[in-house]
């Protein structure tokens, strides 16, 4: 075959689906997985981040009472 | 320019359902449900872990550039209001 990205109509193969993918399937899976936690966790941090400078900029404008 | 930068860590983050995430969430899964029509496979049923995989891409994809556009949106507004602070009389409201 010449090039890796076009795939001629003449030596294309009919894919199989008989058996799943399961390297493909857990790969997806797993990914997503990961992506989900990784969001979940910026999220976290992100509003503590925001309350923490929240409450800074609070006590230095208002000092300590 | 830092995507986002340190500033933008003071603003109140998105909530995780927001308007960017859920429309390239959408995005996503229609192009999952894409690449079933074009592979002559059942749309919906088939490559459910595609379907996943692509929504979550774009949920993700989604949150970073509604974080960076509301630091964008912020940081206008804030350039904004320091000029109608420091030229008053170009924004003086009611007569005379």
């Amino acid at each position: 075959p010449f090039s890796a990205f076009t795939r001629s109509a003449f030596i294309a193969k009919k894919r199989n689906y008989d058996q799943p993918n399961w390297f493909g399937v857990a790969l997806a899976f797993g990914t997503s997985a990961a992506l989900w936690a990784f969001l979940f966790k910026q999220h976290e941090d992100d509003v503590m981040e925001y309350e923490r400078r929240k409450a800074e900029r609070h006590h230095k404008c208002t000092g300590c009472s | 320019m830092a995507f986002l930068p340190d500033e933008s860590r003071s603003l109140p983050p998105p909530p995780l359902v927001n308007k960017g995430s859920v429309w390239l969430g959408l995005c996503g899964w229609v192009a999952a449900l894409l690449d079933n029509a074009f592979n002559r496979r059942p749309v919906i049923r088939a490559g459910v872990h595609r379907q996943v995989l692509f929504t979550t891409m774009g949920w993700f994809v989604g949150y970073f550039l509604i974080k960076r556009t509301e630091y964008v949106y912020a940081k206008v507004d804030r350039e904004l209001f320091e000029y109608m602070r420091q030229h008053p009389e170009d924004f003086k409201m009611g007569g005379s």
